[in-house]
């Protein structure tokens, strides 16, 4: 039973020795690159150890999953979530390395931080209770307020992380208030159980008889609902509890914003789907406010980001365009009934998949150009005039980021957003297909304004300035970023040409 | 094989030409001319090995040679090309109008020639993609592509004019085209869909979405959106707002191929895609279709004799040209199908040749704007003998092609929609008179100057002499283009007038 339990965790303690380990080696002796290695290694252990777990250990299980006392479930989804953070967090630790390189010290706590708020997000992936939730939401969260402020010499960034601070807290105590609700109203802390639970039954009950609203307990879930969504709806950063995410984009430092841009997001969502899908009785209403939440983000997201001169920013209201775009996911596997074309979790971790994919790519070639001593981050547009005159490979990649990103076809987004329309298309969302079609027209705009800049005549921009291209030339350390990049780069491509063996992957996790 | 290698030659000369830019300037030119030849070498090649004649007319149409790799099985979706003599045509044209835009831009091009053709030669790759596709999720996907290198050829290479940068033009051009693409995406997805609820099983294949059922009104919105999103393209009156702007700041082999290829990818497309999927539904929306043809035609030719810029002038004619096509598509009869056809080859001869002498009278005087130029008759020597065949030829006099493109659609269509001929008819007036503007602001009037302008090269002088001469072929002896074309239009057009007497 014990060794069951280690088994079930292993991606978490491979991930908790790394950091760990880091720890020890820094009271040696201090160096970004050591204590980067040192996470490195702990990220692939504990991807081998998903991919173990996924390729013997679940498929002979009992019903495919494993249990961790009432707080975790190790199955198919919330491994493919955890791998995906997992990658994620890869990314950004080497991220980390090629930007933080020229900091004389104070360099290697940012690797164990962003190892601790990586553990998080697979605890996240795991979680089937409140108690977990709330722990892996918190264990993700706390260390990021932290890295926000990273550079705390630099006023932005300070700005970033108290920001972070004041709103995540608040955000934090609706959903603390939300889960004690409902366990007022049904008696238990497990998602899996709130199923089974009497109180539940006789809500069920209580919907179908058409008493909505009129027994109490009811609108107590309701009210929980309402609140917890509110909770998770600021990390995803949906519309209307957005604000916090272009001021936190753009004061962060470049690998910290990669991190809150995907894996945070990531480990978020599958939280909110794990409620969707383990929670059938849930009020039709509570889609009808998701589809709200869903429109309102592709619009305002996609309306928001016109008009930014900064890609930080930019990106940030883009990924509020693309939860919306993925929330349709949520509506459709809510009033789904099963076996339409594509399968919704399939759809889901493929969208998130690409746009991590997109979204880390655009961060490497950004934090290449980047350096934590400026006043600022390269992000600004006309930090990038002539890019492409001058690091051609870097301005392609960030190109076919942008055009991935805008979903033109032969890119991987392409593939994403194809499957959302297909599960729109399965589920009868006509207003939802409308948003997305119309927020992505209005997307193009600003995807094609940052192409755009790369290929016009370089104008004394800062980014020509910099000592010339660092990451070419300095050497082992700093190449990090650009061999992420690279890579990053021919996955997008490939995929979007042939999708087919991600699809497989996803599909037999 | 052979239709493979018309992608797969496009794709990589292209990226051969941005390697070589370090070898020098006119090395990827070179490799630009010898790619677009290759490409108009192995239609010629499936022109001959291929059957082409007219035979009977099944339910499906008649391939002359395809070819199907697996790709996305887990969707449903194949990698399949097929040929016909539509197909095989434009195609053809595709890469013939590829060498004159490589070759049109051979002394205008000066920066970054190799990323230039890197482009120039990606549109032609994804143009014969559109062409050949048969697989509804490739062609879709060759539909988009098309646009990315389009766009990077008129941001990058184009001018800016005093009210518009061409970043805003090339923007407006993608917004306008990748958004209506999204239409046809839902509406490909809904027609996926409606397969799927009847066959439990997902296809994008071309072939095995034929007839499938639907009801009327499902299938006038699924209709309505592979329309819409080839209007655009063509463009019809109201989706126009692109085309002025975009052909006004994209360089000359940008014009080129869009005045040449590109538009024709949306007749095409009507004539593969909307008619023969949804005919009922098509035969149903024919008349208002047609309406939107000749207010094409109007509209066209009054915004193109207000222009004062002489691109934007040629641009907006084509509106006007393309009216008349959208007319003949939805008469729907054979003649009338038959004359779209040789409408779009006449049409992308003489405007590629137009924007060619547009080209290099900007060349020649640095302006585009028709006021500053008057009185070049006798300045640049025999371009304006030229001008003066290809501005005859815009306007549909007889002995060339477009006559007999535009002749025969009126023709045919007749019998169909005869009040809309009548109408579109007097569309050709309108023509006649803007064509006629241009040679009076341009070439006649008080000179600007009396110093003689450079004479035509060589090159130039030759790519208009051999557009002129293949007018005149068109014109006098349509009969290759028409045969070629004979069976696929036989076919559209059996189907589409085959619903229309049962509805």
């Amino acid at each position: 039973m014990t060794l069951d339990f280690l088994t079930a965790i292993s991606p978490l303690l491979a991930l908790s020795v790394a950091v760990l380990v880091t720890m020890l080696l820094t009271a040696r002796a201090r160096g970004v690159s050591q204590s980067a290695w040192a996470m490195g290694m702990g990220y692939l252990a504990a991807m081998a150890c998903v991919v173990w777990l996924a390729g013997w250990v679940l498929p002979s299980a009992v019903g495919h999953h494993l249990h961790v006392g009432a707080l975790l479930q190790i199955d198919r989804y919330g491994l493919v979530f955890a791998g995906m953070a997992l990658i994620g967090g890869f990314v950004c630790n080497w991220l980390g390395l090629t930007y933080l390189a020229k900091l004389p010290e104070q360099g290697d706590e940012f690797f164990m931080l962003i190892g601790c708020s990586t553990m998080g997000a697979v605890l996240l992936a795991f979680s089937v209770h409140m108690a977990s939730l709330f722990v892996g939401l918190e264990l993700m969260s706390v260390p990021l307020y932290g890295l926000a402020a990273y550079l705390f010499f630099n006023r932005l960034s300070m700005e970033a992380g108290i920001k972070y601070l004041v709103l995540s807290a608040m955000a934090t105590c609706f959903l603390l208030f939300g889960m004690a609700v409902l366990y007022a109203a049904s008696g238990t802390l497990s998602l899996n159980e709130l199923v089974h639970s009497t109180m539940a039954r006789s809500m069920l009950g209580w919907t179908i008889l058409g008493h909505v609203g009129e027994h109490p307990a009811v609108s107590w879930v309701l009210l929980a609902i309402a609140m917890m969504v509110i909770g998770l709806g600021f990390k995803l950063s949906i519309v209307p509890f957005h604000f916090w995410t272009p001021d936190v984009y753009e004061g962060a430092p470049m690998p910290v914003t990669a991190f809150l841009a995907t894996v945070s997001k990531l480990a978020v969502f599958s939280v909110l789907l794990r409620v969707v899908l383990d929670i059938p009785f849930i009020e039709p209403r509570f889609f009808t406010l998701l589809s709200v939440l869903a429109v309102f983000s592709m619009l305002g997201g996609n309306l928001l980001a016109l008009f930014q001169k900064n890609i930080k920013r930019i990106l940030g209201y883009s990924s509020i365009a693309h939860l919306g775009y993925l929330m349709i996911t949520l509506v459709a596997a809510g009033g789904m009934n099963q076996g339409g074309m594509v399968d919704i979790g399939e759809s889901i971790a493929l969208y998130l998949g690409v746009y991590m994919l997109t979204a880390l790519g655009t961060f490497c070639v950004m934090t290449q150009v980047s350096s934590p001593w400026h006043e600022r981050d390269a992000a600004r547009l006309d930090d990038y005039r002539g890019l492409f005159w001058s690091h051609p490979y870097q301005a392609a990649s960030l190109s076919l980021m942008m055009i991935s990103m805008a979903g033109v076809p032969l890119t991987a987004g392409f593939v994403g957003k194809l499957y959302v329309a297909s599960v729109a298309m399965d589920a009868h969302l006509w207003v939802m297909m409308a948003s997305l079609v119309l927020g992505s027209a209005i997307g193009l705009y600003y995807y094609l304004r940052v192409m755009v800049v790369m290929f016009l005549p370089a104008r004394h921009s800062p980014v020509a300035m910099l000592p010339a291209p660092p990451a070419l030339t300095g050497g082992g350390v700093t190449s990090a970023a650009l061999l992420c990049g690279i890579v990053i780069t021919l996955i997008t491509w490939v995929v979007g040409l042939y999708p087919t063996p991600l699809m497989a992957l996803i599909g037999h996790f | 094989m052979l239709l493979l290698w018309l992608l797969i030659i496009p794709f990589i000369g292209g990226l051969l030409c941005w390697c070589a830019e370090r070898l020098g300037p006119a090395i990827p030119r070179f490799i630009a001319l010898i790619t677009t030849s290759l490409v108009f070498c192995v239609s010629i090649l499936l022109f001959v090995r291929g059957h082409y004649h007219l035979q009977t007319i099944g339910d499906y149409p008649r391939w002359a040679m395809a070819v199907t790799l697996p790709w996305v099985p887990r969707l449903g979706i194949t990698f399949s090309l097929a040929v016909d003599g539509l197909s095989l045509l434009m195609v053809g044209l595709t890469g013939f109008v590829g060498v004159f835009a490589v070759l049109c831009s051979w002394r205008e091009v000066t920066q970054r020639v190799g990323f230039f053709h890197l482009n120039l030669m990606w549109i032609i790759g994804a143009v014969c993609g559109v062409f050949l596709a048969v697989d509804l999720f490739l062609f879709f996907s060759f539909w988009e592509v098309m646009l990315v290198p389009m766009f990077f050829l008129i941001a990058l290479w184009g001018h800016d004019s005093p009210y518009k940068t061409r970043v805003q033009a090339a923007t407006k051009f993608f917004i306008y085209t990748q958004a209506s693409g999204l239409l046809m995406l839902l509406a490909i997805l809904g027609l996926v869909y409606v397969h799927y609820t009847q066959t439990h099983e997902i296809t994008f294949n071309y072939m095995q979405l034929w007839g499938t059922e639907m009801s009327p009104a499902l299938s006038m919105i699924l209709m309505l959106g592979f329309f819409v999103a080839f209007a655009v393209k063509l463009p019809v009156v109201p989706l126009h707002g692109w085309l002025p702007d975009a052909h006004g700041q994209a360089p000359t082999a940008g014009s080129v191929d869009l005045a040449g290829i590109l538009i024709k990818t949306a007749a095409y497309g009507l004539l593969r895609f909307a008619l023969p999927l949804f005919p009922a539904a098509s035969a149903q929306f024919a008349p208002i279709a047609m309406i939107f043809g000749v207010v094409s035609i109007y509209y066209g030719a009054i915004i193109a004799f207000s222009q004062t810029d002489i691109k934007r002038l040629v641009a907006c004619s084509s509106i006007s040209h393309m009216g008349f096509g959208l007319v003949g598509i939805y008469a729907g009869s054979h003649l009338a199908l038959q004359g779209v056809v040789v409408m779009m080859v006449a049409h992308a001869f003489s405007a590629a040749g137009l924007f060619i002498v547009c080209g290099q009278i900007y060349e020649r005087t640095h302006t585009r704007d028709m006021r500053q130029m008057s009185g070049l008759f006798g300045r640049v020597g025999s371009m304006s003998g030229y001008s003066l065949i290809l501005l005859m030829a815009s306007c549909g006099v007889p002995g060339t092609g477009n006559f007999v493109g535009e002749f025969m659609i009126l023709f045919g269509s007749f019998s169909e929609a005869p009040w809309i001929v009548i109408c579109a008819a007097g569309g050709l007036l309108f023509s006649a008179i803007y064509s006629l503007i241009i040679l009076q602001r341009i070439y006649f009037g008080k000179p600007v100057s009396n110093a003689p302008l450079r004479r035509l090269s060589p090159r130039e002088g030759g790519m208009l002499l051999l557009l002129v001469m293949l007018l005149f072929l068109v014109g006098l002896y349509p009969h290759t283009v028409m045969e070629l074309s004979s069976q696929p239009m036989a076919e559209v057009s059996h189907w589409f007038s085959h619903t229309r007497v049962m509805p």
